[in-house]
């Protein structure tokens, strides 16, 4: 298993946003340089906190946004290239809400076939049957084909998400925060699912999320974003072993834990929250790094191996002598 | 409840609730609806049966017979020449007034009806355009609507109707025309809420057309909004009618316009007050109604009370 089905090499995607009233519209480069692969049956996770530019690059792996620079490669064609509904084929997506991923006023069994129509595969029985197969198979009663989403509950929702993203059989799914919205009973239910179809359809998974635990049962690599930016690449048991970049130590002591009595963890992150419209200069954690040096807000660290971390951006583990930490 | 050729349910459990089953128990429980469109229906079976309902020629003068008062009138003060004859009386010309008020019905739906249908459907393709494409498209219904919206409505119509005549086609066109604005103004908010839904990015990302997207995704969804204000325009175009021709510039005497008939009596109301009170009130039923229904509509088809 070593094919990449899915690479994003160097890509950036920037956007104008406004900042007030009659003021200059700014640039805000939500990924800046991202890089990562996938191969074929392999989960990898993408961690990092909201507004760290996780959903814009599942949007360009979807091939929803066209990277400002770099490129976007599905199975080794570049993306761009790409007719959509050839892309749709071997990519799909279960998006965080299946409130607003489920269309209202479809029932569900057209919700599921939407895929197929899309791609005229079949004919309306032919449909039938196979959403039904479909919904056999993640585990939803055939009952339900003609209700409407709010006839059914988050979980059962997200179930049919899950049937509309495989119904046409992709080799790949982008998975962005597909259990956030689910109650806690309800997700480990849907994790259990996704691992089950991946084993039975050789899925890929890029499971999109900031939740550490997730990635942890799914993910056999992870890639820790910030500010647009991949800052840590890792096996995931590496990551949580030993992981290498500050700020990922500081996403896992994030971690609430139901210990009773060990309160709220402090994270040292601080509250103050990264601007990507006027990111910090070097490196653009330093200002909430528990661990920064005078070189840290003058020069950009170069990507680096440390040991089994494949991937690591950060001073601590340059080549360049090390100064004294302040 | 007809099986949509699915194995049958081995659980045994209760076959969920047909669409149609759901809403019909919805619209018969509701109130206003109901008291909306009972309104509406007779005001209809009027408009479409006026000629077999009306006792007299709407247009036929009775000079003997002039400023007759309303039935009632024979029961409250012993008018002497208030009977059935004349439900609601004649008026100064000695035209029947339930004749004419049940013709006057056939212009106000007529008239609200085409004008809401042009307005609905011009202004709702400029608010999805609008919400769905944005940029530039989105600039350019902005500019339309702030154009329309300084206009003022009673003052174009003047123009429209000196250069081309007061007829019903005139005033049906110029509102037709006029009164979008408010449908091109909620249909781009709704728009731009629902493109942003992840619906819509799955659709997308399966690479459907824009056309799908907007007619089977968001159209849809927004249907709601639109009954709402389809019957709050509908209800403008009957009042913006009835206004025009109290002014003289909407359509042109004989006709029985409900507008028409509170202008031409306007100098009797101190005497005949009924003169007013008949088509002003007809006018008052007809808008309530329009109005009832659209806020029923919109509860019955809400997806979220949908259960």
């Amino acid at each position: 298993m070593t094919d990449v089905v899915l690479e994003a090499r160097d890509v950036h995607c920037s956007f104008k946003v406004s900042t007030g009233f009659m003021r200059p519209k700014r640039l805000l480069r939500a990924v800046n340089g991202v890089s990562l692969n996938l191969r074929a049956g392999e989960s990898v996770g993408l961690v990092g906190e909201s507004g760290c530019g996780k959903t814009t690059v599942a949007m360009m792996l979807l091939g929803l946004i066209r990277p400002a620079r770099g490129e976007v490669r599905l199975d080794g064609l570049p993306m761009h290239e790409l007719d959509q509904r050839d892309i749709a084929r071997r990519v799909q997506p279960i998006f965080q809400d299946p409130y607003s991923s489920l269309n209202p006023r479809k029932r569900i069994a057209d919700i599921i076939a939407l895929p197929l129509r899309v791609h005229r595969m079949g004919s309306t029985d032919d449909r039938r049957k196979k959403v039904v197969e479909m919904m056999d198979m993640v585990g939803l009663s055939p009952r339900y084909a003609d209700s409407y989403p709010d006839q059914l509950s988050g979980g059962q929702r997200q179930r049919v998400a899950i049937a509309r993203a495989l119904i046409m059989r992709p080799r790949i799914v982008i998975c962005d925060e597909p259990t956030s919205s689910l109650d806690v009973s309800m997700q480990s239910q849907i994790l259990n699912l996704l691992l089950d179809l991946q084993r039975e359809l050789g899925l890929a998974y890029l499971l999109i999320s900031h939740n550490l635990a997730v990635v942890e049962h799914m993910a056999v690599r992870a890639y820790v974003m910030y500010l647009g930016r991949v800052v840590e690449e890792t096996d995931s048991e590496q990551l949580f072993r030993a992981p290498a970049h500050p700020y990922t130590r500081a996403l896992l002591a994030s971690v609430l834990t139901p210990e009773p009595g060990r309160g709220v963890p402090d994270t040292h992150l601080g509250v103050a929250y990264a601007n990507s419209i006027d990111p910090p200069s070097g490196c653009t954690f330093h200002p909430r790094c528990t661990k920064a040096m005078a070189v840290c807000s003058t020069i950009v660290p170069h990507p680096v191996t440390h040991g089994a971390t494949r991937h690591v951006e950060c001073h601590l583990y340059s080549e360049a002598p090390n100064p004294a930490p302040v | 409840m007809a099986d949509p050729g699915f194995p049958p349910d081995t659980l045994g459990l209760v076959p969920m609730p047909s669409r149609r089953a759901v809403l019909s128990r919805r619209v018969f429980s509701h109130v206003g609806l109901l008291i909306g469109a009972g309104l509406i229906a007779v005001i209809v079976i009027m408009a479409i049966f006026a000629p077999v309902l009306a006792p007299y020629d709407p247009y036929a003068q009775d000079l003997s017979n002039r400023r007759i008062p309303p039935v009632w009138h024979a029961w409250i003060n012993d008018h002497h020449k208030a009977s059935w004859a004349h439900p609601f009386g004649t008026d100064r010309i000695g035209r029947d007034y339930l004749s004419r008020i049940i013709y006057g019905a056939r212009i106000s739906l007529l008239i609200g009806t085409l004008a809401m249908l042009i307005s609905g459907t011009l202004g709702t393709a400029l608010g999805v355009a609008a919400g769905y494409f944005g940029g530039r498209i989105d600039m350019f219904v902005n500019f339309l609507v702030t154009t329309r919206l300084s206009l003022p409505l009673i003052l174009v119509c003047l123009v429209i109707v000196t250069l081309f005549g007061g007829s019903i086609t005139t005033i049906i066109l110029a509102l037709g025309f006029l009164i979008w604005d408010r449908f091109a103004i909620v249909m781009r908010s709704v728009t731009l809420q629902i493109r942003n839904l992840d619906y819509v990015t799955v659709a997308r990302a399966n690479g459907c057309s824009s056309a799908y997207i907007i007619f089977r995704e968001i159209l849809p969804n927004v249907a709601n909004a639109l009954i709402v204000v389809a019957t709050i325009e509908m209800a403008v175009a009957i009042l913006l009618e009835a206004v025009l021709s109290f002014l003289g510039l909407g359509v042109k005497p004989p006709l029985p316009s409900w507008g028409l008939m509170i202008a031409e009596a306007k100098t009797d109301m101190f005497f005949d007050a009924w003169l007013i009170g008949i088509p002003g009130i007809a006018l008052f039923v007809l808008i309530l109604a329009i109005n009832l229904v659209g806020d029923g509509l919109r509860d019955v088809t809400a997806p979220e009370r949908r259960a």
